[in-house]
């Protein structure tokens, strides 16, 4: 019997701290392990016995990288247990700040993080004197992003400016002039992004997964939509917990979220695309198809063009805010608590990231529950990598490697976020 | 007349002997002087490289990791030698004056000249205020920055 073992003890370029363990005996991988050792966070525990209202800025410290996410999540979940639904220009203004956080968070993992894979670099340091365009291209488009999270949160790390109901401060017509030439140029250097990435070669892989997003009736789904899925999965996000489910595996601090009965399932961009393309502009369904996409995309390497057209998007979707923007009346609406429960699910740049309260009458948290998108996408990373390695073992370890993290990076996961994730150890037998 | 001159004051105020590059930025400018202005930020970073760009020489004013010796003040000037080890983030997506950097080196958006102050700490704890011997090397700092000042303006 021949053994062969791939360790890649901290893996680099994601956010977190995990390792991935391969087992090879006899030509096959007999178990890829994800095994995420990022401590444990205990933001559900802690929440308990805070207000209501704490709820967006306690969880937004969950990630430096997505806190909006957090906080949109936190608020919806909130308004949702008190029976609300905060319409019109405030709507408007929560779905700009998200497209500020898509802008960085895709520009950064991109360039920064992504785009060395594909090139043979080892990071996006060592890329940038080669590939300086792009590299300073992306980080002006992520500054962009940044400028937006500054005005309209008040600052670009843990925003302060989002509270249940609202905003704290409302945002002036002035204010968003300079935001909006520099979001006209990023679009711009995102289309320059979107045609580089597009050259790339990707590894010809394939799977079968069952893509689930949020679906809106009539938008790209950022903040709102029922929970849909590629094999036939149509609830309200309300329903969550009665299809979706989430397991501790001994490997790791980070629990593992399956559909009951199917088990994994994946979230994210290439999610959202496929089940959403009918909802992107045609102009961006143009710009799909010249980046060389179809209206399915199954190729997890090919996120990465995916993430560069949401770019665009995010681009234009902000532009489209800011240019109809007028400042509502009230900066958020009056709230008064009262005991309920209340769930909501909004699409983080990484996918949908699910929140579940249960507050008493008098507005303190009884019970929360919070589902990350990187918890959702550990069991299908694990597949990917099992049938990835079971292509290349041709490979030498060295390559293997390399080819198993971008395998992993694919998916842009967040480790702190899920620990609630990367050292690379493969065993060949 | 434009500055051409920027000081950076880097660190968290929150966090003991980390807050010492913005408060000497702090007291800097108390006395604002022409061609020389005078920034906080929270961290290193590639903002960094907003920040600085246009200007002729840039002074980061940074709190380092204690080897030994609380309050004694390095300067690195990066056009005559290269920037110790230790200098990299442990972060992922937040990166460090080194990557900051590496960065600008690669980009060629490396002012003409950088010089780095970094004071060893001693303690970075939540909350906490700078430590003795840290606070007690402040004068001397900033003595050292006004002469680097004037040799500059």
């Amino acid at each position: 019997m021949t053994t062969r073992t791939i360790n890649v003890d901290y893996i680099a370029r994601i956010e977190g701290e995990s390792a991935l363990n391969l087992q090879i005996k006899n030509g096959q991988v007999t178990s890829a392990q994800l095994r995420i050792f990022e401590a444990p966070r205990l933001f559900e525990a802690l929440l308990r016995g805070r207000d209501y209202t704490e709820a967006p800025d306690i969880t937004a410290r969950i990630c430096g990288i997505c806190p909006v996410a957090y906080q949109m999540s936190a608020v919806h979940a909130m308004e949702s247990a008190l029976g609300i639904k905060v319409t019109g220009q405030l709507r408007e203004l929560r779905r700009l700040l998200y497209c500020g956080e898509w802008i960085e968070s895709h520009a950064l993992h991109i360039v920064m993080l992504h785009a060395p894979d594909f090139l043979g670099f080892p990071d996006g340091i060592q890329m940038a004197a080669a590939h300086a365009d792009m590299v300073t291209g992306g980080l002006a488009i992520k500054k962009a992003g940044n400028h937006l999270l500054r005005l309209l949160g008040g600052r670009e790390i843990h925003p302060v400016n989002v509270k249940v109901g609202g905003f704290y401060r409302l945002p002036t017509i002035r204010e968003f002039a300079p935001v909006a030439e520099e979001l006209k140029t990023a679009r711009d250097l995102a289309v320059k992004l979107l045609h580089w990435v597009a050259t790339f070669t990707f590894p010809d892989f394939q799977r079968d997964y069952e893509f689930v997003a949020l679906r809106h009736d009539s938008e790209y789904p950022i903040n709102e939509g029922r929970i849909v899925s590629s094999r036939g999965l149509n609830i309200a996000v309300a329903d969550f917990d009665t299809q979706f489910e989430e397991r501790h595996v001994s490997h790791s601090t980070s629990l593992q979220a399956v559909i009951k009965q199917r088990g994994s399932y994946l979230v994210g961009p290439m999610a959202r695309y496929n089940l959403n393309f009918d909802r992107l502009p045609a102009e961006i369904q143009t710009l799909a198809h010249a980046a060389g996409l179809g209206a399915t995309c199954r190729n997890p390497f090919q996120s990465i063009i995916i993430r560069a057209l949401e770019l665009v998007y995010a681009c234009d979707e902000a532009l489209r805010i800011i240019a109809a923007y007028e400042p509502p009346e009230q900066a958020a609406v009056p709230l008064t608590p009262h005991a309920g429960i209340g769930h909501a699910a909004t699409e983080a740049p990484r996918g949908i990231l699910y929140h579940r309260y249960e507050i008493a009458a008098d507005g303190s948290i009884l019970h929360a529950n919070i589902v990350p998108p990187t918890s959702q996408n550990q069991l299908c990373i694990e597949e990917d990598l099992c049938d990835v390695a079971n292509a290349s073992l041709a490979l030498p370890d060295e390559g293997l490697r390399d080819l198993l993290e971008q395998t992993i990076r694919n998916y842009d996961p967040c480790i702190s976020c899920s620990c609630h994730f990367l050292k690379l150890s493969v065993q060949r037998e | 007349m434009n500055p051409h001159v920027l000081v950076i004051g880097l660190g968290n105020p929150d966090r003991g002997d980390d807050a010492l590059g913005r408060e000497a930025a702090r007291r800097l400018a108390e006395n604002p002087q022409p061609g020389i202005k005078i920034i906080q930020r929270d961290g290193g970073g590639l903002g960094l490289l907003d920040d600085w760009n246009g200007y002729n020489t840039v002074l980061l004013l940074d709190a380092a990791a204690p080897c030994g010796q609380p309050g004694h003040i390095h300067r690195i000037n990066l056009s005559e030698q290269k920037l110790p080890p230790g200098f990299s983030s442990n972060s992922t997506h937040g990166l460090g004056i080194a990557e900051a950097v590496q960065m600008a080196t690669a980009l060629g958006r490396l002012p003409p000249q950088l010089i780095i102050y970094a004071v060893e700490g001693k303690s970075f704890d939540f909350g906490a205020p700078l430590t003795p011997k840290v606070a007690a090397a402040m004068p001397e700092l900033l003595s050292r920055l006004h002469e680097e000042l004037a040799q500059h303006s």
